[in-house]
């Protein structure tokens, strides 16, 4: 990693500043692995292997930039910036991997050391399918300082990046932001209460792009791997080959020439505060962002047979409250400060790009799930889906009994202790047209809370982190297999008539479907958590001097340690990994609670 | 003065910057270094690479798209050979439905309808490469576009006896919004006839692939994608044209039966002078994670038994789907070969009884020891070859032409003599050739196979036959006509509903 750069007065008040910034960078992976078994369906392996690859990344940054800056009549402060970046990134990688190793000493875990036969070694290396990838931009800037008073900063920016094709590449994003410093307003400065210090109204607004997609989707490249073999196949008895292989091709994504940058629009309304001499400190924001051309597979139907091509499809809107209230104080040696935040987010889903304006993005049909998680226009999105339920069938006359206004059961194959599902569009059948908007894992709230406290050596800290207004899926027991580890809450399912209106009858044969998506799945996933608290001391100087130590610092600090929450999954706060999962519990591992002792030492 | 000139020079130059940017241009514009960009001029290589990915597709029908969908299986669920079995009726409950009618388009064969419209992508694919082949010797590229002219119409014909009416494209769908026609099941026979007869014409296969041509697709495989597809369609201005067809094979020398039926299913006996066409599975690379690549095959694993304890130590437990019916097993006459050929009877407590079991299993391509080894997921990666077209069918097609149908005798073939064939290797001796009888020779010859169910369909016999009352094994079920077509999944509805190709759904299904 390296940067030089050069900075030059080209005449009073214009600087000219230029930079080079690189970053040489080399990674591999190496690793072994030798016989073992822990279960059948791959959870055991019988060869051992040993692989090794070596990755080199370069990447250039450049960046020159004019300042100009004058001072008016000693209250009119103008800076101009006119500015040139760009930067490039190219990639090699080689490895290798084969079976067989001579011996079990992992110090012979290397690829000259296995010995298969040349058939299942493999080489591989590439410059990652690119010979670079590119981003450059231009930008101008000014900055107005009106005395401490007005502030205002408008910023255009042209981005362009080589993800996209020859039309596209460049994007322009204006911004601009205004600021009102009230108190240093000469009226106020004379005749505001002591009790307040600071108040800044602040407002902003703003583009900006987003290019995060894979390399060349404008186009449609042929993807490789899908073999076939010909001559010939397997042999049984001599466990070898007898065909040979003919590498496979096929076109990948369908292309789309016009995509283009994503854009979002943020406005921004504000204050900051600080009361009884900066003692006490309040910020509140709203603001509201529209995400257009929101780069995202197209959602095409799967027999066109190749995967969908990216589009700026959909539109987006979100808006959100934030608060921050701090509080510092000191008496004598006893330091203490609390910090709370919350936020409020709502989003909204205004255009998906298709049709129908609805997509399915999830969908388990093995376990009779069916499909579960869907976005839809003008709604919050993503969302669950499913039947709406009404309580359990207690005995067979209200199976019977539940019919529609043509006297016809809804549910001829329930029986007691199965699920009564409800008609919702009214058609008199209950089929997936019922299937509805179950609940949604984004949180209405969020909420951190640290407090901070020191005396005489002694530190202590807490962080509190919640949310409020957010659905789990519980996904964590899986519906196809008949035999496996089920939540304890199964234990009060429904076993006769009044012991449960919630949990269906235990059944392998499932006529009924009880376990289809429903509003059964859905918990509330709202929790407070003490994510991390810790107390630390600092050793008197006169003992740790003599050890030639500057300052020694012992600390305790746990992590999860305490979790409020309704919710009697393994964790509220599971990880789910896509963004359209979020708040699907499939049973992953929970959260680790972490209890850490530590030191910090400076000589 | 000066310093205000020297200031305008500079405005300039970053002015010129920001405006110009064809040099930048060159600077944004990356090339892809591990790929072709697809529709380029071809040479024989890239039309072979393209080929195979079309060819590719005959090893996804077991375990692909993260489904289930041995297609034979999928095939026989709905016939009166087979349960569904497995653990419940709710494993895998798309394939309960599916054998009892009673799919709906958010449970239905989402995976076989994706495998095989990648299958038309591809073969589209290849014949457009075809059309922009460089240098490629001319019988060459005949014989290229003849392979991917039957394998179009082959995955088209699955699509088409599964759902009928279906979209249907022979372009990449490039532009938005990326869809097509939906067209009605005779219009897509049509199609599938036009590819059908292109790869028939004499001269661009040769009648039987041998050496390093073995796995590629035969004239005689053409001749007997037609029949199928003639048959399933009923069109009788054609019965004259594949009667014939069955004879030029039948006359060609190339095929005959293989004399021990049992013994053609195991692994030395792939490619063997009775199969005219099948799939090449290999044991390797298929994976739970990644649901479009690998050689091998789940469908051993999955109609095998669970817990299989064979005293014998020749075939292996699995999963204890697609349990063969007591019906099925009675069917057939005392000494007759198939019936131990093609079914697994096995004692209580040699393996543990799942969803409807009837302690008969699929022998066939029952899971065998060897077939799977390891490394990988093993489960998904057994090398059974699965069989598409065999020359019983081609002896049985001809029976069925001339003593059902009516045609008359060509090439000297006595269709009696077709018959005597099949049954002298079953070990039985020869009976009048009936519809009762040939009807009959067929089911006890293919069971396992995947013909039963459109068999029945084809000869009017579904509703009859498939409606039950058999609560014992939980299937009671009622077949009407309409219900021979899927329906088509619901994302697809759903994706293009309100578009000009909206789908229109088969049947009565929802």
């Amino acid at each position: 990693m390296g940067h030089f750069g050069g900075e030059l007065d080209v005449l009073p008040g214009l600087k000219f500043k230029s930079s080079y910034g690189f970053d040489l960078a080399f990674w591999g992976d190496d690793g072994y692995e030798y016989p073992y078994f822990l279960a059948t369906q791959g959870k055991d392996v019988n060869q051992s292997s040993v692989w090794s690859q070596m990755n080199r990344g370069y990447k250039w940054q450049v960046e020159n930039v004019f300042t100009y800056n004058k001072l008016f009549s000693d209250i009119h402060n103008l800076t101009f910036v006119l500015g040139q970046s760009a930067q490039k990134y190219t990639y090699r990688q080689l490895g290798g991997s084969d079976y067989d190793l001579l011996g079990t000493n992992p110090i012979l875990a290397t690829i000259n050391a296995a010995t298969a036969d040349r058939d299942k070694e493999r080489i591989y290396g590439g410059t990652g399918g690119y010979n670079f990838t590119s981003l450059a931009s231009y930008f101008g800037r000014l900055d107005y300082n009106y005395a401490e008073r007005y502030m205002l900063q408008a910023t255009v920016r042209r981005d362009g990046s080589s993800r996209f094709g020859p039309n596209n590449k460049w994007a322009v994003f204006p911004a601009l932001s205004i600021g009102w410093n009230v108190l240093n307003e000469p009226f106020f400065e004379e005749n505001h209460p002591e009790w307040i210090d600071s108040f800044k109204l602040r407002f902003s607004w703003g583009k900006n792009g987003n290019e995060n997609i894979g390399n060349f989707r404008y186009t449609s490249l042929m993807d490789g791997g899908q073999n076939y073999y010909f001559g010939g196949g397997y042999s049984v008895a001599t466990a070898t080959k007898t065909g040979t292989m003919q590498y496979g091709t096929s076109p990948s994504a369908l292309p789309n020439p016009n995509v283009k940058w994503e854009e979002s629009e943020q406005t921004d309304f504000g204050f900051d505060a600080r009361f009884l001499r900066n003692a006490l400190t309040f910020s509140f924001d709203y603001f509201k962002k529209e995400t257009n051309g929101m780069l995202m597979d197209q959602p095409i139907p799967s027999y066109v047979g190749q995967s969908a091509p990216i589009g700026n499809v959909g539109d987006m809107e979100n808006w959100g409250l934030e608060f921050e209230l701090g509080w510092r104080q000191t008496i004598g040696d006893f330091k203490y400060n609390v910090v709370a935040n919350a936020s409020y987010l709502r989003n909204k889903l205004i255009k998906l790009g298709n049709a129908s304006g609805e997509a399915i993005y999830e969908t388990a049909g093995a376990s009779g799930l069916g499909s579960f998680i869907k976005g839809k226009n003008g709604e919050v999105w993503p969302f669950f889906y499913g039947y709406k339920t009404d309580g359990i069938f207690q005995n067979q006359e209200e199976v019977d009994g539940y019919v529609n206004s043509k006297g016809q059961k809804y549910q001829p194959k329930a029986q007691a202790g199965d699920v009564r599902f409800i008609d919702f569009n009214g058609d008199g059948t209950i089929d997936d047209n019922d299937k509805t908007k179950i609940g949604k894992g984004m949180p209405d709230w969020t909420f951190g809370l640290t407090l901070g406290a020191e005396w005489k050596g002694f530190d202590l800290s807490f962080f509190f982190q919640g949310t409020q207004g957010n659905d789990m899926f519980d996904f964590s027991m899986r519906g196809d297999i008949p035999a496996m580890n089920r939540p304890s809450w199964i234990l009060e399912r429904w076993h006769g008539e009044g012991t449960s209106n919630t949990i269906p009858r235990m059944t392998s044969a499932d006529p009924n479907g009880n376990w289809r998506s429903s509003d059964l799945y859905i918990k509330d996933g709202s929790f407070m958590r003490l994510k991390t608290a810790q107390v630390g001391y600092i050793l008197p100087v006169a003992w740790t001097k003599k050890a030639a130590i500057q300052q020694l610092r012992i600390y305790i600090s746990a992590e999860n340690l305490l979790t409020f929450t309704g919710y009697d999954g393994f964790d509220p706060e599971v990880a789910t990994g896509d963004y359209t999962r979020i708040g699907v519990d499939r049973g992953v591992y929970p959260q680790s609670r972490t209890v850490y002792l530590g030191a910090n030492i400076s000589f | 003065m000066k310093k205000y000139q020297l200031l305008s020079i500079i405005t300039a130059v970053l002015i010129g910057m920001l405006s110009v940017t064809s040099c930048s241009d060159d600077f944004l514009t990356a090339s892809s270094t591990e790929k072709l960009e697809s529709g380029g001029p071809a040479t024989e290589g890239s039309i072979l690479s393209n080929l195979a990915s079309a060819y590719q597709i005959l090893l996804f029908d077991s375990y692909a798209n993260y489904n289930y969908n041995a297609v034979l299986l999928m095939s026989d669920l709905r016939s009166d050979d087979l349960y569904k079995g497995g653990g419940s009726a709710g494993d895998q409950e798309q394939l309960y439905k599916l054998s009892q009618f009673t799919s709906t388009a958010a449970s239905t064969l989402d995976g076989l309808w994706s495998i095989y419209f990648t299958g038309l992508a591809r073969c589209n694919n290849v014949i457009i490469s075809c059309d922009n082949a460089v240098n490629v010797k001319e019988e060459k590229l005949e014989q290229f576009k003849a392979e991917a002219h039957f394998l179009r119409a082959y995955y088209v014909h699955l699509l088409w006896k599964f759902w009928g009416n279906i979209p249907y494209f022979e372009k990449p769908l490039s532009d938005p919004p990326y869809m097509a026609k939906q067209l009605p099941a005779d219009s897509i026979y049509n199609k599938i006839m036009k590819d059908v007869d292109f790869a028939c014409v004499e001269g661009r296969l040769p009648m039987k692939t041998t050496g390093n041509d073995l796995g590629r697709v035969s004239r005689a495989a053409a001749l007997m994608l037609r029949a199928r597809v003639v048959l399933y369609q009923k069109d009788q201005s054609r019965y004259a044209q594949i009667t014939n067809d069955m004879a030029t094979i039948i006359k060609s020398g190339k095929y005959e039966l293989f004399e021990d039926f049992d013994a053609m299913w195991k692994d030395e006996n792939e490619f063997c002078k009775e199969s005219i066409f099948e799939s090449n599975q290999l044991p390797e690379g298929k994976g739970w994670g990644n649901a479009w690549s690998g050689y091998g095959t789940n469908l051993p694993a999955f109609i095998s038994p669970a817990d299989l304890k064979d005293p014998d130590g020749v075939f292996k437990g699995g999963w204890g789907f697609g349990p063969v019916r007591q019906a099925a097993y009675d069917m057939y006459e005392q000494g007759d070969k198939r019936r131990d050929g093609s079914i697994n009877k096995w004692d209580d407590g040699l393996y543990t009884a799942r969803f409807q079991n009837t302690g008969l299993f699929q022998r066939k391509y029952a899971a065998r020891v060897g077939y799977n080894p390891p490394p990988g997921d093993v489960d998904l990666n057994y090398c059974n070859n699965l069989r598409i077209f065999r020359y019983a069918e081609t002896l049985l097609n001809y029976v069925e032409l001339v003593k059902i149908h009516g045609q008359a005798e060509v090439q000297g073939v006595s269709a009696q003599g077709c018959l005597d064939q099949i049954r002298t290797r079953a070990g039985l001796g020869s009976i009048p050739a009936t519809e009762e009888s040939i009807k009959l020779e067929r089911r006890r010859e293919f069971l396992g196979e995947g013909m039963r169910f459109w068999d029945l369909v084809r000869w009017g016999d579904a509703p009859t036959v498939l409606t039950e009352n058999d609560s014992e094994h939980n299937s009671v079920r009622t077949f009407e006509e309409w219900m021979k077509y899927l329906p088509i999944p619901q994302g697809e509805m759903e994706k293009t509903k309100g578009t000009e190709f909206e789908l229109k759904q088969n049947g009565n299904w929802k």
